[in-house]
């Protein structure tokens, strides 16, 4: 039997050998079958953590420095009590709550640390936004 | 299995795989100093333990990967130095997986494509070549294709068709998207959420790209083409949620791009490979699939033990 050309083989092994050994492993570096977006099932209401200043207008945690709070944002669902069953994104809520943690300062204009939760309707059309606060902060832009 | 590089020194790919290695370490090394103030997750391992007693191990581990990536981009000892700078590379990705309860695999390309070309130099040096970097991009570019394919695997094996429900595009670009980008992709943002025919369009077409990755083995003109498209996907993404996969989309340009037929004068001609005797490409073949078959049922007798 001859043998394919050298390259056909390597390739066929490299494939075969990373997917068959990310799949026993899961998530071993650099072995992984990349299911962060695979498994969980959609939710009608995701949500974010945010900043919002005095204004109203919406920033995203880490555009913002020298952050003085009254307490560590609440990173899951034990926060937002009065609004009914949302879904919660836990690595971007830790890295929100790692940020405030780590540029702590003096402190600047107002901002108030926010969880927006959307809520899609069935048939399609824009989602309803509405935020709920878990901190009131002061900080300045980065 | 053709390659734009055939023919050409392929010394810019495995140059470029070290600058692009090094800059997801500059970016993995910033996150570990964060990550080590971080307060989740809860439990102890012995590598979150390490990391977050003695931070100085970051650097060390962080100057030994650069000085194996100047070795590996020079070509001197390749093999050894892309395996030392995986190996390294392995321990700061899993550290910082450690302390954060979970892996960012936005730096998990760059060990990929690394083990890859490291597959294929091996096979190269078994067929008595010194560094035939041919057999290394064929591994490089293989690895990289699986994990697509991986990718798209797990979302059908963990919901089947149904990923491709309108609401899971839409779960994702609510949950991810930057508030605080009012441009652009805010407005497509809103426009993709508020259609779901789009999402479930958008969906399938994500599920195609992936698992049409393999044909970037195809020769150079199929490999612009899924290349190309994954490329696309990426900076889709990243237009839309900021998730840049910044090594993925550099690597994908590096070795997609047909480079040579762009700039023919620019890359040093060498001489084509000679073929290895039949008997010893058959003997390394063998071996090869030993050591396949060992590792992939030492994986899953891991899976099974633990």
């Amino acid at each position: 039997v001859k043998l394919p050309p050298p390259r056909t083989l390597v390739a066929a092994v490299a494939f075969t050998g990373y997917f068959a050994i990310a799949f026993a492993v899961r998530d071993l570096y650099p072995f992984s079958t990349f299911a962060m977006y695979a498994g969980a099932p959609p939710s009608r209401a995701p949500s974010r953590v945010i900043a919002r200043d005095a204004g109203g207008g919406v920033h995203e945690v880490d555009e913002l420095v020298a952050w003085h709070c009254d307490g560590q944002p609440p990173p899951d669902q034990t926060s937002c009590l009065d609004e009914t069953s949302y879904a919660t994104t836990t690595y971007l809520d830790q890295a929100a709550s790692d940020w405030i943690a780590a540029h702590q300062g003096s402190g600047g204009a107002p901002i108030d640390v926010v969880r927006r939760i959307y809520r899609l309707a069935d048939g399609g059309g824009p989602p309803v936004a509405r935020d709920c606060v878990l901190r009131r902060c002061r900080a300045e832009p980065r | 299995m053709t390659s734009a590089w055939d023919g050409r020194s392929r010394a810019p790919l495995r140059a470029g795989l070290a600058v692009i290695t090094a800059m997801d370490l500059a970016w993995l090394v910033g996150e570990l100093r964060l990550a080590v103030i971080s307060s989740a997750p809860r439990g102890a391992s012995a590598l979150m333990l390490a990391f977050r007693g003695h931070p100085w191990l970051t650097w060390v581990a962080a100057g030994a990967i650069v000085v194996a990536l100047a070795a590996f981009a020079l070509g001197r000892a390749p093999l050894v130095s892309a395996a030392v700078a995986l190996a390294v590379f392995a321990l700061l990705a899993e550290g910082h997986a450690a302390l954060r309860g979970g892996p960012h695999h936005n730096v998990f390309a760059v060990g990929v494509v690394l083990l890859g070309w490291s597959i294929g130099l091996a096979w190269g040096r078994g067929l008595g070549g010194r560094a035939r970097e041919d057999l290394a991009e064929a591994g490089a570019l293989a690895t990289l294709a699986a994990t697509y394919v991986a990718a798209a695997c797990s979302k059908l094996a963990a919901r089947g068709l149904d990923w491709s429900d309108p609401l899971t595009l839409a779960d994702l670009l609510l949950s991810q998207h930057r508030v605080s980008n009012h441009g652009f992709g805010a407005s497509l943002v809103a426009a993709i959420v508020a259609h779901p025919g789009v999402c479930r369009a958008l969906a399938v077409a994500t599920l195609a790209i992936q698992l049409g990755a393999p044909f970037m083995l195809a020769g150079p003109r199929m490999r612009v083409v899924a290349g190309g498209a994954l490329l696309g996907f990426h900076l889709t993404i990243s237009r839309l949620v900021g998730i840049g996969y910044v090594g993925n989309m550099m690597l994908l340009a590096l070795f997609c791009i047909p480079w040579p037929w762009l700039f023919p004068r620019l890359l040093p001609a060498v001489p084509p490979t000679p073929e290895p005797e039949p008997i010893v490409a058959r003997r390394v073949a063998m071996a090869a699939m030993a050591i396949l078959v060992g590792a992939v049922g030492a994986a899953w007798f891991l899976r099974a033990s633990v």
